[in-house]
């Protein structure tokens, strides 16, 4: 169902409702919230000038709630009445590399190992031989003779009376110090992906991974651990081509970004993706700073920029993977607009521009144009021929 | 950005009967969902999306 629009008289609040869920966004503070029941009814009261104890009185009596109870609600909605910008910007949360209004290319080190992705050009450096041998095996792929780039990433590895550290550093700003190698990866990947979407013309990215079909694009957002990784490693060996396993990032005609970087797969799903994978037996183990542990492993093809005039207009769905070893059937629910959108915030988002209404309700309009579905599943031969018969 | 044209958002310019209607609707929910208040979106949640344990503790993935 669409989502019905009521401008409110407070004229930098504006109210979005589809059934039973709303919405609201506040043009000052550029912010968008999901509101509880009783906190539409408060604000549409407050709205029309009413005093607290007014508002109050008048809630309670068509909800029948206790007076004590939306107190509570009342302050929280208090809030929205604010009409003081926020402190920061949208663009603040850009990496500090490209805080400059123009990014010049760098010189590459000799020794460097230079790759290109996407539109984005690094020189890796490092004084440490082994993880220099593990850099250049792993990003093969990508590798790229190129006298100057974008970024310079810098691994100084050191050894001292207290143990050995690994500080990495790109374009000479920090990026953080480790105590051991095999932290280095998951970082400089990391960093690398950022460091190309945030370098594009990209509008919105959220977290995820998005894969293109032959009939269309398949958007996997969520947060970490629902399988969504796993997930789009099994669909590049169905023939899906990968264009991230961990950012959906997409520009103004919601044409998704290649970040052509290899899948972390984490050691859960290790034995699994040896059938499929059996690379990954002989993949070097990494970790992640919280403990988590991952290999790396490249997808047979990347989707290609070159064919985003034939893409666009091309069907997108947008499934919500919720993988749960106890799930003995699978569920698959219908996700409303406003569940998609607090789905594509909750796992994580950034946005290239400051959110103005035209840009919410922009991202509104392609929610609402496109298939949106939640599964859960315990194995995968329950979600793979469902997903394939979406395109049918 | 091109002012938005497409129909799926239904405006409805500070109509009273919409208004009144939504008050009773939600005020009568308000029992059934008891969820709270929650931002989606704010410049102070917008950050590059990052994997992390257990999906994040702060609501907006890992930051």
């Amino acid at each position: 169902m669409a989502l019905t629009r009521l401008a409110l008289n407070h004229s930098y609040l504006t109210l979005y409702v589809e059934n039973e869920q709303a919405l609201v966004f506040h043009k000052i503070k550029q912010s968008l919230f999901h509101l509880p029941p009783v906190s539409v009814s408060l604000l549409l009261v407050l709205d029309e000038g009413k005093s607290e104890q007014e508002a109050i009185a008048q809630v309670a009596d068509i909800s029948g709630m206790a007076s004590q109870q939306l107190v509570h609600y009342y302050q929280d909605i208090i809030p929205l009445f604010d009409e003081r910008r926020e402190d920061v910007t949208y663009l603040d949360g850009r990496y500090p590399e490209l805080s400059h209004t123009k990014l010049n290319k760098t010189k590459a080190p000799a020794q460097s190992i230079t790759v290109e992705l996407g539109q984005a050009s690094f020189a890796i450096n490092t004084n440490n031989d082994s993880l220099a041998l593990e850099i250049t095996q792993l990003f093969e792929p990508c590798r790229k003779t190129l006298s100057e780039v974008d970024f310079i990433i810098d691994i100084h590895h050191q050894e001292t009376a207290q143990g050995e550290h690994y500080n990495l550093r790109c374009n000479q700003l920090n990026i953080d110090t480790v105590p051991h190698q095999d932290f280095v990866m998951p970082l400089i990947i990391d960093h690398m992906q950022v460091l190309c979407f945030q370098k594009s013309d990209y509008l919105y990215c959220f977290h995820g991974a998005a894969l293109q079909h032959q009939d269309g694009d398949l958007l996997l957002p969520g947060k970490s651990g629902v399988g969504k990784s796993t997930l789009a490693a099994l669909l590049v060996k169905q023939g899906y081509c990968l264009y991230s396993d961990e950012m959906i990032a997409l520009d103004k005609g919601f044409n998704v970004k290649v970040l052509p970087l290899p899948m972390a797969i984490k050691s859960g799903s290790w034995l699994h993706m040896a059938e499929l994978f059996p690379e990954i037996k002989q993949a070097k183990c990494w970790r992640r700073l919280d403990g988590r542990k991952l290999k790396y492993l490249w997808p047979p093809s990347f989707s290609c920029d070159e064919n985003a005039q034939e893409k666009a207009g091309q069907t997108k769905m947008l499934v919500s993977p919720n993988y749960d070893a106890a799930v003995e059937k699978s569920l698959i629910e219908p996700l409303s607009i406003i569940d998609s959108l607090s789905l594509l915030s909750d796992g994580g988002y950034q946005l290239g521009v400051e959110l103005t209404q035209d840009v919410l309700e922009h991202l509104i309009d392609f929610l609402a144009s496109i298939r949106r579905e939640k599964v859960y599943y315990g194995n995968n031969t329950q979600i793979l021929p469902w997903l394939s018969s979406l395109w049918q | 950005m091109q002012k938005n044209v497409n129909k799926t958002i239904n405006t409805v310019e500070t109509d009273l009967e919409q208004r009144r209607k939504f008050l009773e609707k939600f005020g009568k929910l308000a029992v059934i969902t008891p969820v709270a208040l929650t931002a989606l979106m704010s410049p102070s949640t917008s950050a590059a999306p990052k994997s992390c344990k257990n999906g994040g503790s702060n609501g907006k993935g890992c930051r």
